[in-house]
């Protein structure tokens, strides 16, 4: 896995790649409500209860939007919440949500 | 009255780690009492073992050691290896302490992560991130206790002293939970693995049994370089957090778990006295 | 009176066969339980899920105006989030469901309003044994 280089998304495009499944809405709500959690993908997905291998490809996608960020320590790869680029990224969907009226109409 | 360091400083870790550590100033825990039990406070730089059974209250003192340094302009990183580390936002919120709020200020974070890990990176850069991101002054460990069940038994002082040594090397006033299934006896022996002598201080919290209700007690074991208030006092944990009790004056055998009146045991002395006299005469 | 059978699959035992409470007065107290545990569990699903700043301008726009009303509620998550939509919508019954005791199957498909009727009945259920 690797964090990837984004070029600007849009607030439209950010929130469907938060909300794209039910995992990476589980990761999300995990690193926000422990912003400081630092662990392996192991150990992030039995925190969500689930498997390695249902989780990896989620927690890719949010690696690669930059939400999380990845290190070696030791022999773990590790991943933890970019608090500034998660402030940056929600920052971006509330500007985008405050042009859109409930009930779809622009 | 404060006793002075010596020149090279009152234990090897100073003479070999100065840190930042300032020779005078001391880093208030903000609890008023307890303080003036520390002669001021802690000594700079210093790892503190906070040690009681599981409920005497070391996750609230520990939690307002930290809030308390924030209110004095030092930031302070709280590191857990619970599994739901979210409570400790709410049992904060409980006392009246923001945690969030204050990491949004940058003066304050709640790292969690596992016992594994901690020891893997030997904390060298597991934290090195936080650490530059909030510059802090303290930093609490909860809990060492969680370490221990990841490592052999002979490689804990080991791994306790890389942990030390690392927040040492950088200054950090550390307080490390430890939980003691029971603290008794005069003895500084507060672990079962030998990690008293790695620690500056030692505070021991210990629930007791008096007069069928259960009362906390607190007593400092140990403090290089600095006298101490050497009484067990008594302590509550209030909707504030903990607050610090007169001292348990009228009881001995406190830390043995066998407590009994003072007074009592002098009116038995007396009464014991008087009959042999009356024996003899 | 069907006597309550729970089981580790179903804690609550079989509480749909269970007979309404015909007093009003408990069933409007239940109701704003009920309903007061379900705003603040929506407003900690989008609020854990995108921040509190979405949150606050989901909540100046009257989205949670409709928290109690589950098919006005799902009409208008999908305008907003499109197929986030559902993936809200199973954070906020994943975490009611967690507060109620009722057990969750990320397997299977969900139906926000039934998965809403049926932690209203248990919050109902549960009142009445109180």
């Amino acid at each position: 896995m690797f964090r990837g280089e984004q070029a600007e998304m849009s607030g439209s495009e950010i929130l469907s790649t938060l909300l794209g499944s039910e995992i990476r809405g589980d990761l999300l709500v995990l690193f926000h409500k422990n912003p400081g959690l630092i662990d392996t993908v192991d150990g992030v997905a039995r925190r969500i209860g689930r498997t390695t291998v249902t989780v990896i490809s989620e927690l890719r996608e949010l690696l690669e939007l930059g939400v999380l960020r990845q290190k070696r320590i030791g022999n773990s790869e590790i991943v933890f919440l970019d608090r500034a680029k998660d402030r940056d990224l929600l920052q971006s969907v509330a500007n985008h949500l405050k042009t859109v009226r409930i009930g779809g109409e622009k | 009255m404060t006793a002075a360091r010596s020149k090279t400083g009152a234990s090897g870790f100073d003479q070999l780690f100065p840190g930042k550590a300032e020779e005078n100033s001391r880093v208030k825990t903000g609890i008023v009492e307890l303080d003036e039990m520390l002669r001021g406070g802690f000594m700079p730089g210093d790892a503190v073992m906070l040690a009681g059974s599981a409920g005497t209250g070391k996750t609230t003192l520990a939690l307002q050691y930290l809030v308390n340094g924030v209110k004095l302009g030092e930031p302070g990183i709280y590191v857990t290896f619970e599994e739901l580390p979210d409570q400790i936002y709410r049992d904060a919120k409980n006392f009246g302490w923001d945690l969030r709020k204050m990491e949004e200020e940058d003066k304050f974070r709640v790292i969690c992560t596992s016992p594994s890990l901690m020891l893997e990176s030997g904390s060298d850069s597991l934290l090195d991130d936080v650490l530059h991101e909030i510059q802090p002054r303290r930093l609490v460990i909860d809990s060492l206790s969680h370490l221990e069940m990841f490592v052999k038994r002979d490689d804990m002082r080991i791994e306790a002293y890389r942990v030390i040594r690392y927040l040492k090397t950088r200054g950090i006033s550390s307080v490390l939970l430890w939980e003691s299934p029971q603290i008794s006896g005069g003895s500084f022996s507060v672990t079962d693995v030998g990690l008293s002598f790695l620690v500056d201080c030692i505070v021991a919290l210990k629930p007791v049994e008096i007069e069928s209700s259960m009362r906390k007690a607190l007593v400092i074991l140990k403090m290089r370089g600095s006298d101490h208030d050497k009484r067990l006092r008594e302590f509550e944990i209030t909707s504030a957090g903990i607050k610090i009790e007169s001292a348990f004056s009228n009881y001995e055998g406190i830390i043995s778990g066998s407590p009994r009146k003072v007074a009592s045991e002098k009116l038995m002395e007396m009464f014991r006295g008087a009959s042999e006299k009356q024996k003899k005469a | 009176m069907r006597i309550r059978e729970s089981s580790p699959t179903n804690p609550h035992g079989d509480f749909g066969s269970a007979p309404r409470s015909t007093d009003p007065n408990r069933r409007f107290a239940a109701e704003k339980a009920f309903s007061s545990v379900l705003v603040s569990t929506v407003r900690e699903a989008v609020g854990n899920a995108l921040g509190h700043n979405v949150l606050e301008i989901l909540t100046a726009k009257g989205l949670l105006d409709d928290a109690n009303n589950s098919k006005e509620f799902d009409r208008k998550l999908q305008s907003i989030f499109g197929n986030g939509a559902a993936v809200l919508e199973r954070i906020v019954v994943k975490d009611l469901n967690r507060k109620l005791g009722i057990p969750y199957n990320s397997e299977a498909g969900l139906d926000y309003e039934k998965s809403l009727e049926t932690a209203r009945e248990v919050c109902f259920v549960e009142s009445r044994l109180k």
